[in-house]
């Protein structure tokens, strides 16, 4: 099998031998050291067989006055199918374009993707490995991992875990810091915890501290609710301050308006779509657009990136823009409060949800009216919510 | 004496029979005649004749040749090539 393919890649043609003396081309083959083989005896004076191409060419100088005409009858191997794609030459540009494309491809660092913990400076350790030699564009075996791991936590002490994998053509930076030591509270510190917002406790969980209220009181925003001073439980004891700490639930109102114009100009789409194809070669941060420009009128510009990619760690540095515009009409609309209703709700709930800080909406109320020109909501929530902060004692007498 | 005969032996016609259908000539010194039916080689002091059905000559060079096909005979025909 391998004998074969090595013939195959050198070229071997099957010739047709006619002559009388027959044997007289045999013998002067094998004093010319042609090999011949796979012959084949297809009459009295007629035989065929394969040899190789230089054997071929050596052919005519050893036949003498054999008196036997030699015709090839097959040409087989690799330099005959050159030889036929040579005069498609686009064909074997294309090749040569796309071996070197994949060497390319194959052998450099096309995309980074990083993995940085939040408390690391991103664009300080990128730089950093672009000073040691690490980028878009890098040989793949001039990355020395060991190294630049050495010279990156040397840089920056907070970095307690650095590593760089390289996968196909991809490159992963990950960096971690290492823990940050938790903050300690002064435990001989008074601290006591207040109210925040006005309202009628639900429920006092006090784990540190004497607790000033209890369910069903009524208390108004900066009421002591637990106390940092703890009296002493027994005659002659003495009152020693705490930080205190715990969870006070109560029930509150809140209030939130919402205004939006009822007048208002909405995007009408006329069907008129135009794309724009434009090739982004991401090591140089260009950008390469076919066609003209697109201008005038209004128009909604949505962009989908195609990335190239020989698999999934392999890909090309060469992605596809597309970018595609629609056209609309700028047209006014007057709608009512009543239409709005449903989004402003929505809105003004999601904005009261996320101002609490632990807590539950029980039951609202919306009222919409319209006022100058715009619908305004009012929405009162009755609501569960913790409303104890702690604050210094000092701030607090 | 022996060990001249021993010479002469060695550079004489070998054949090599694997059953009869393949044989291995060494020491030839070329074609004499060759179909499907026989074939025809010359050797040192002698030629070597080897008949049968469906000759097929595989290989050949100088000092060798191989045939495959229905061996019948191999036949040493005094006469060859005139020893040096």
């Amino acid at each position: 099998m391998i004998l074969r393919l090595c013939r195959r890649a050198v070229g071997e043609v099957r010739i047709c031998v006619t002559g009388a003396s027959l044997t007289r081309f045999l013998n002067a083959c094998a004093e010319g050291g042609i090999m011949l083989r796979q012959m084949e005896r297809t009459a009295w004076n007629c035989m065929e067989a394969a040899v190789s191409l230089g054997d071929f060419r050596r052919l005519p100088s050893c036949m003498g006055r054999t008196g036997c005409r030699v015709r090839i009858v097959e040409r087989r191997g690799l330099p005959f199918v050159l030889a036929r794609l040579l005069p498609r030459t686009a064909l074997l540009c294309g090749l040569a374009l796309f071996c070197a494309l994949v060497c390319l491809v194959g052998t450099r660092v096309w995309e980074i993707r990083t993995d940085i913990s939040p408390s690391l400076d991103r664009d300080a350790v990128m730089e950093k490995l672009g000073e040691l030699g690490v980028g878009i564009g890098t040989p793949l075996r001039a990355i020395d991992t060991p190294s630049i791991r050495r010279q990156m936590m040397i840089w920056d002490p907070e970095i307690s875990f650095f590593a760089l994998n390289l996968r196909g053509n991809s490159l992963t930076v990950t960096a971690h810091a290492g823990a940050q030591p938790p903050e300690t509270a002064n435990d001989t510190e008074l601290v006591s915890i207040v109210a925040k917002r006005d309202g009628v406790i639900a429920s006092v969980e006090a784990l540190r501290g004497a607790a000033m209220v209890s369910a069903g009181d009524a208390v108004r925003k900066g009421d002591v609710l637990i106390d940092g001073c703890v009296l002493p439980t027994r005659e002659g004891g003495k009152a020693h301050f705490v930080r205190s700490d715990g969870r006070v639930y109560a029930y509150t109102r809140r209030s939130v308006q919402t205004v939006r114009p009822l007048e208002r100009t909405e995007k009408r789409f006329s069907g008129k779509t135009k794309t724009r194809y434009g090739l982004c070669i991401e090591f140089r941060r260009k950008h390469y657009f076919l066609g003209k420009r697109i201008s005038g009128g209004d128009c909604e510009k949505t962009v989908e990136r195609r990335v190239w990619q020989l698999s999934e760690s392999v890909r090309f540095p060469v992605s596809l823009e597309v970018q595609t515009y629609r056209y609309y009409e700028p047209e006014p609309c007057t709608r009512t409060a009543e239409d709005e209703r449903t989004e402003m709700l929505r809105l003004a709930l999601g904005r009261a949800a996320a101002d609490m800080e632990d807590g539950e909406i029980l039951s609202y109320d919306a009222q919409t009216q319209e006022k100058n020109g715009a619908a305004v909501l009012t929405l009162s929530l009755h609501v569960k919510e913790q409303i104890g902060a702690a604050v210094n004692d000092r701030e607090l007498r | 004496m022996a060990f001249e005969e021993l010479r002469e032996e060695a550079r004489g016609p070998q054949v090599e029979l694997l059953g009869r259908h393949l044989a291995t000539l060494e020491h030839h010194c070329g074609l004499i005649e060759y179909d499907s039916t026989v074939l025809r080689a010359k050797a040192h002091g002698c030629e070597v004749r080897i008949t049968g059905e469906n000759l097929a000559l595989t290989a050949l060079t100088l000092d060798e040749l191989a045939l495959e096909g229905e061996i019948h005979a191999v036949e040493f025909v005094s006469g060859g090539e005139e020893t040096g």
